[in-house]
C-alpha cells in the first residue's frame, strides 16, 4: 500500500489522496470476485491487483495528465503539487461515494481461505496472517527487482530526478508515467485485497489508511525504497507496543515522535530532503 | 497577483471597488431574513479567512494542509480559557491570538526546516495529532469535545442572540484580516515571499532568509487561523475534535485553490462561498452530493486553471485574440481525447 | 470583453441560483389529501454514510407514509400529515449543525426526530435550544439529559439498559468472577464502560482492566493478546458500533485463545458480524435481542418486519434501533394535544409519556443521577438472548418498569 504511494509520489510527482480508495476497491474487486464469484483466491487478488492498475491508468490519463499537460515551464515545483493534489481529492470523493450508492453501506467482510491457527513458541496466529506477511515481503523482493535490476526500474528511478532528461534521452516518458500511476494503483488494490479477509470491507476503510500511510512514507523518508520498509515497520510496532501500555494516547506520542524524527532528519530516515 | 498599483487612478479604483464592496457585505442582512442563510455566509466568511491564512504560505511555496491546525488550537484555546477562567469573548479572543502565536512560532521553527511534499504532509500530521490530543486528553474535553461555549458577552446595546451581529463580528474580523494581509503583502515582506517562492535559491542570493521569511509566513497565517477558530467556538458553542478532522485542511486549499491562487483575497472568497453554498444547493438530491462536489471541482482543476477568478480575468484580457482559457481548454480537451488510446472517460 | 461577461454571468448565475434554492424549501410538500388536511414539517438528520442512517431512513420512508395514509396526526380536531424531511448530517458536529441550521432556520420545523450520532445531536442543540425546537434522538452521550436542555428527549435505552443486564447475566453465569471492558476510546465508550464496571462490581464482579481502542480500529490481535493474557470469565463491549467492527474483535478474541462469555447491550449486526467472523467466536454472547426476533413478536414488531421484507427485500434488524423517537413523538403530540413544541416539551418534562413501538413498550423517566429531574430519558422493555450454537436463544424480557426499578437501585433517586 505504502510502498504503491511511494512509488506515485517519487515518480509522478503526485500527491494522490484517492489512494485510500484504490485500497478500498482493491477489497470491493476481491469481495466480488473471491465471494460472490467464488474465483481461486489468488487469481481474485491479481485480476483485482491488475483491475486497480486499469483503473489507475485511466484516472491518470483522464485527469492528472490533463491537469500536468496544464502546466508552463513558469509552474512552480508547489504549484502544481497542489493542483493535482486537489483533482485527486475530487477523484476521492466520486470514488467513496460511488462506492458507497454501488455495494451500499452494509460493511461486508471476505472469508479467510486459510482459518487455520498455528502455535509459534506459545503465539497463537491466524494462518491467513501469515500468509499476509509473506505476501508482502514477496512484493517487496519483487518490487526490489524490478526498481533496480531492470531498464525500467532505471527509468522509473531516473524520471523521479529529471523528466526532461529522461525525454531527452529518447523514451516516452507518457507512458512511464501511467506505468507508475497504474503500478501504485495496482498495489494498493492487492494489499487492499489481501488484507479484506483479515479485516472488514467498508466504504470508509480507505479514508482511515490514508494518513496512516502518509505517516509511514514520511517516516521512512520519501523516495526511499527501503525507508519506506523501515518505516512501516517501525509505525507498525510502534503503534502496537504503544497500545499495549500507553492506550489511546499512544497515537499522538508516535506523531510526536515523527515530527521529532523529522527535525533532526528533514528528509525521513533513510531518504534526502525532498524538495 | 496583488500588484503594486502603477497609478493614482489605480489606486482610486480599487479603493473605491472595495468600498462599494464593503457597503454591500455590510447592508446584506437588512435584506436578507433567513437565519440560515446567514450562517452559511458567516461560514463562508470563516472559510475565507481559513482560506487566505492558506495562499499567505502558499506565497512563500509552502502547501500547509495543517491550517486546520491551528483552527482547532485557535478553538480550544479560546474555549478553554472561556469555560475554565470565567473570561469573556473579548478578552479570549486577542489572549488566544497571543498564545497560538508562540505556539505557532514554536512548531514552525520545526516545520519549516522541510520542504516541498514532506512540509505538506507534516503539517497534515499535526492537524490529525492535534486531533488526537483533542480527543485524549480530559481536560479538553475529551471526544464529545466542550459544550456551552458562552456567547461574545453584550457589547453596549448589542446582543449576540441571533445571526446578524455574528455576521458583523466576523466581517470586521475578516476586514482587519485583510487590510493586514494586504499592507503585508505590498511591502517589502511581500515581495520577498514572492521571490521566495518563485525561485528560493535566487531569493538566497538576493540576501532573502528563506527559513526566516517562511516562519513569519507561517506564524503570522497560523495565528489567523487560531483567530478564526476563536471565533467558531463561540458561534458554534460547541467544539468537538470530529470537527478538525484532516479533511477540513484539505477543504481549507480548496477555497484557495477553488478562487483562484493569485488572487489573495478575493481568491479564498470566491471560493469559500461556492464550496459552502454548493453542497447545501446540492441537499436535495442527498446521497449524490459528494459525488457531483467531486465532479464539480475536477472540472474547475481541468478546465478553470488559475482558479475561477484567475480564468475570467484571463479571458477578459486575452478577449482581443477570441482566446476564452476555459473554452480552448475544454475544446483541447474533447480533441485529445478522441485520439486513440486517450483513455475512456 | 463578450466572454469575460459570458463566464462571469455563469458563475454569477450559479450563485444566484444556489442563493435561490437554498430560499426555497427543499423537500417536495406531500398533496394535501383532503382539503382540510394540513402539513407539519418534521425534521430529521442521519448519517448517509454508514447502516445505522441509511437503514433508520429506510424505516422512516416506510413508516411516514404508512402514518399518514392511516389518517396522520389529530391535534384539536385538525388532521395533519406528517411531513418528514431528512438531511445528511455526516455522523460529524459540523454536518450535523450545519443540517439542523438548515432545518430550522430555512424549512422552520419546530420538529426533530430519529437522529442517530452523539455529535450531530450534541452540535444541533446549540441551535434547537435557543430556538425551542423539540428533539426527540437516540444518541447515547449523558450530554444529551444535561440538565440545562430543555427541549430535548432521549428516547434510546443506551443509558438504562445496562442495570437489568448485568442480574440477567450474572444468573445464566454464575460462576463468572472476573470481565474485561473493551470500548472505543472515545466519550461514549469510556462514559458505559465506568457504568459497567459499577453495575458489576456490585454484583460480585472483578472488573480486570478496562481496554480502550481508537475508533477506527480494525486490527484488534494485539488488544486481544493483551486481554487473553488476563484470562477473564467475562468479555464486555461497551459502546461498541453493531457493524463488522464488532465481529472483528469476536475474532480476535477468539483466534487468541479467549473461550469465555461475552455482554454487550447492543445486539450486534447478525450479518455483518458474520461476514467477518466465525460463529463459534460469538459463543455466549449476551445482548439484546431485537424485538422481532424474539418467540412471540408483538403484534406491531410483526407487522414492521412484514413490511419492511415487502418493501426492501432483506431484512435489517438495524433499521429497528432508532425509530422509537418516532412513535413517541406521534403519542407525544397527541397526548398534548398541540403541535407548538413549547406546549409538547412541558407536557412531557412534567407529565412523561408511555408509548408502544416495534421495539416494545417505552416510558420516559427523569435522572436525579444527572441532577435533571424533568422526564428526559428513557426506559423500555428489553427482550435478551445469548448466541448458543450459532444462533440466539431467546433469554426473557425485561419490562419498562422492570428496567426502572432496576436502574434505579443502581444509579439511586426516583426516576418517576
Amino acid at each position: 500500500m505504502v510502498l504503491g504511494l511511494d512509488i506515485i509520489i517519487r515518480g509522478t510527482k503526485i500527491l494522490n489522496f484517492a489512494h485510500g480508495q484504490f485500497y478500498m476497491l482493491g477489497a470491493y474487486m476481491l469481495l466480488l470476485l473471491f465471494q460472490i464469484m467464488h474465483l481461486d483466491f489468488a487469481l481474485s487478488l491479481i485480476l483485482a491487483g491488475l483491475t486497480l492498475g486499469l483503473v489507475g491508468a485511466i484516472c491518470y490519463m483522464s485527469i492528472f495528465h490533463v491537469v500536468r499537460q496544464r502546466f508552463t515551464v513558469t509552474t512552480t515545483f508547489s504549484y502544481r503539487l497542489l493542483l493535482s493534489a486537489m483533482a485527486s481529492v475530487g477523484l476521492m470523493m466520486i470514488l467513496q461515494q460511488g462506492t458507497l450508492l454501488l455495494f451500499g453501506t452494509e460493511e461486508r467482510g471476505v472469508k479467510t481461505p486459510f482459518p487455520q491457527m498455528i502455535d509459534i513458541f506459545d503465539v497463537r496466529i491466524s494462518l491467513m496472517r501469515v500468509i499476509v506477511i509473506l505476501a508482502a515481503i514477496i512484493i517487496c523482493l519483487l518490487l526490489y527487482f524490478l526498481m533496480y535490476r531492470t531498464t525500467l526500474g532505471k527509468i522509473l528511478r531516473a524520471i523521479s530526478y529529471d523528466p526532461e532528461a529522461v525525454t531527452l534521452a529518447g523514451i516516452n516518458t507518457l507512458w512511464i508515467l501511467v506505468f507508475c500511476f497504474a503500478l501504485g494503483s495496482a498495489l494498493a488494490g492487492i494489499a487492499g485485497g489481501i488484507i479484506a479477509p483479515l479485516f472488514s470491507v467498508t466504504p470508509a476503510m480507505g479514508e482511515n489508511v490514508i494518513f496512516l500511510s502518509l505517516l509511514v512514507l514520511l517516516v521512512g523518508g520519501i523516495g526511499s525504497y527501503r525507508g519506506t520498509i523501515l518505516g512501516g515497520l517501525l509505525v507498525g510496532l510502534a503503534l502496537s507496543f504503544g497500545f499495549q501500555f500507553l492506550g489511546g494516547i499512544a497515537e499522538l506520542f508516535v506523531f510526536l515522535l515523527v515530527i521529532a524524527i523529522l527535525s533532526f532528519r528533514p528528509g525521513g530516515l533513510l531518504g534526502e530532503a525532498a524538495d | 497577483m496583488v500588484k503594486l498599483p502603477t497609478s493614482w487612478k489605480t489606486i482610486h479604483k480599487k479603493l473605491a471597488a472595495a468600498v462599494i464592496l464593503i457597503i454591500i457585505l455590510a447592508a446584506l442582512p437588512l435584506f436578507i431574513e433567513n437565519d440560515y442563510i446567514k450562517h452559511l455566509l458567516i461560514m463562508a466568511c470563516v472559510g475565507t479567512i481559513l482560506g487566505m491564512s492558506f495562499s499567505m504560505l502558499f506565497s512563500t511555496g509552502l502547501i500547509s494542509l495543517g491550517a486546520g491546525a491551528f483552527y482547532a488550537v485557535g478553538a480550544y484555546i479560546s474555549a478553554t480559557l472561556a469555560m475554565n477562567s470565567g473570561i469573556s469573548f473579548w478578552l479570549a479572543f486577542p489572549l488566544t491570538i497571543i498564545i497560538a502565536s508562540i505556539l505557532a512560532l514554536g512548531v514552525g521553527a520545526i516545520f519549516v526546516r522541510n520542504g516541498g511534499i514532506a512540509f505538506v504532509i507534516i503539517t497534515l500530521l499535526f492537524a490529525s495529532a492535534v486531533v488526537i490530543a483533542a480527543g485524549q486528553i480530559e481536560f479538553l474535553g475529551g471526544w464529545g469535545g466542550i459544550i456551552g461555549i458562552p456567547k461574545p458577552t453584550p457589547l453596549g446595546p448589542i446582543q449576540f442572540g441571533s445571526k446578524t451581529p455574528y455576521y458583523y463580528l466576523i466581517l470586521i474580523i475578516l476586514l482587519l484580516v485583510v487590510l493586514a494581509y494586504y499592507a503585508l503583502y505590498t511591502s517589502y515582506i511581500g515581495r520577498a515571499w514572492k521571490a521566495i517562492k518563485l525561485s528560493p535559491n535566487l531569493a538566497g542570493t538576493l540576501g532573502i532568509n528563506q527559513y526566516n521569511y517562511r516562519l513569519l509566513a507561517f506564524t503570522i497565517a497560523s495565528t489567523t487561523a487560531a483567530a478564526a477558530g476563536s471565533f467558531y467556538a463561540h458561534y458554534f458553542q460547541t467544539v468537538t475534535p470530529g470537527a478538525f478532522s484532516g479533511w477540513l485542511s484539505i477543504y481549507i486549499q480548496l477555497y484557495a485553490v477553488l478562487g483562484g491562487l493569485e488572487f489573495y483575497v478575493m481568491g479564498p472568497a470566491v471560493g469559500s462561498i461556492i464550496m459552502t453554498f454548493i453542497p447545501e444547493y446540492l441537499r436535495i438530491i442527498k446521497e449524490y452530493e459528494p459525488i457531483v462536489t467531486g465532479i464539480l471541482l475536477l472540472l474547475v482543476i481541468l478546465f478553470f486553471q488559475g482558479g475561477i477568478l484567475g480564468t475570467i480575468i484571463n479571458a477578459a484580457k486575452s478577449n482581443n485574440r477570441n482566446n476564452g482559457q476555459a473554452i480552448h481548454s475544454i475544446k483541447s480537451w474533447l480533441q485529445k481525447n478522441k485520439n486513440p488510446g486517450a483513455g475512456e472517460r | 470583453m463578450k466572454r469575460a461577461a459570458l463566464i462571469l454571468t455563469m458563475v454569477a448565475s450559479i450563485l444566484a441560483s444556489s442563493f435561490m434554492v437554498a430560499c426555497s424549501p427543499a423537500a417536495t410538500t406531500q398533496p394535501a389529501a383532503a382539503t382540510e388536511v394540513k402539513t407539519l414539517n418534521v425534521g430529521c438528520t442521519l448519517p448517509f454514510d454508514n447502516s445505522l442512517g441509511m437503514d433508520t431512513k429506510k424505516a422512516l420512508e416506510m413508516i411516514v407514509p404508512a402514518f399518514n395514509a392511516a389518517g396522520g396526526l389529530t391535534v384539536k380536531g385538525q388532521k395533519y400529515n406528517i411531513n418528514l424531511i431528512i438531511y445528511d448530517d455526516k455522523y460529524t458536529a459540523d454536518g450535523g449543525r450545519a443540517a439542523v441550521e438548515r432545518l430550522v432556520n430555512q424549512d422552520k420545523v419546530k420538529f426533530i426526530i430519529c437522529q442517530v450520532g452523539s455529535a450531530p445531536i450534541v452540535a444541533g442543540l446549540a441551535v434547537t435550544e435557543p430556538a425551542k425546537v423539540m428533539v426527540l434522538c437516540g444518541g447515547a452521550s449523558s450530554k444529551i439529559i444535561d440538565p440545562a436542555n430543555k427541549y430535548v428527549f432521549g428516547t434510546a435505552t443506551w443509558r438504562t439498559n445496562l442495570a437489568p443486564l448485568f442480574p440477567l447475566l450474572k444468573s445464566a453465569f454464575p460462576n463468572a468472577k472476573t470481565m474485561v471492558n473493551l470500548s472505543p476510546d472515545d466519550e461514549t465508550g469510556k462514559a458505559l464502560a465506568s457504568d459497567n464496571a459499577k453495575i458489576a462490581t456490585a454484583l460480585g464482579i472483578t472488573v480486570l482492566d478496562n481496554v480502550y481502542y481508537p475508533r477506527s480500529t480494525q486490527d484488534f490481535a494485539p488488544f486481544a493478546t493483551k486481554i487473553a493474557a488476563l484470562k477473564p470469565d467475562i468479555m464486555d463491549y461497551p459502546g461498541a458500533v453493531a457493524g463488522t467492527q464488532f465481529g472483528l474483535q469476536f475474532k480476535a478474541l477468539y483466534e487468541a485463545g479467549f473461550k469465555g462469555a461475552h455482554v454487550s447491550p447492543m445486539p450486534p449486526s447478525l450479518t455483518e458480524v458474520l461476514a467477518v467472523a466465525p460463529p463459534q467466536s460469538m459463543e455466549g454472547l449476551i445482548s439484546i435481542l431485537p424485538s422481532t426476533e424474539i418467540p412471540n413478536p408483538s403484534a406491531l414488531a410483526t407487522q414492521y418486519k412484514q413490511d419492511w421484507t415487502a418493501k426492501y427485500g432483506s431484512w435489517s434488524t438495524v433499521s429497528l434501533t432508532w425509530i422509537p423517537a418516532f412513535y413517541a413523538f406521534v403519542n407525544a403530540v397527541q397526548k398534548a394535544d398541540s403541535i407548538d413544541p413549547e406546549v409538547v416539551s412541558a407536557y412531557l418534562s412534567a407529565n412523561g409519556l408511555s408509548w408502544q413501538s416495534p421495539n416494545g413498550s417505552a416510558m420516559l423517566v427523569k435522572r436525579p443521577d444527572f441532577k435533571n429531574d424533568r422526564f428526559c430519558d428513557t426506559c423500555a422493555s428489553l427482550d435478551f438472548g445469548i448466541f448458543k450454537s450459532g444462533k440466539y436463544e431467546y433469554l426473557g424480557t425485561v419490562s419498562a418498569d422492570d428496567a426502572l426499578k432496576a436502574n434505579q437501585s443502581a444509579f439511586g433517586g426516583v426516576w418517576k
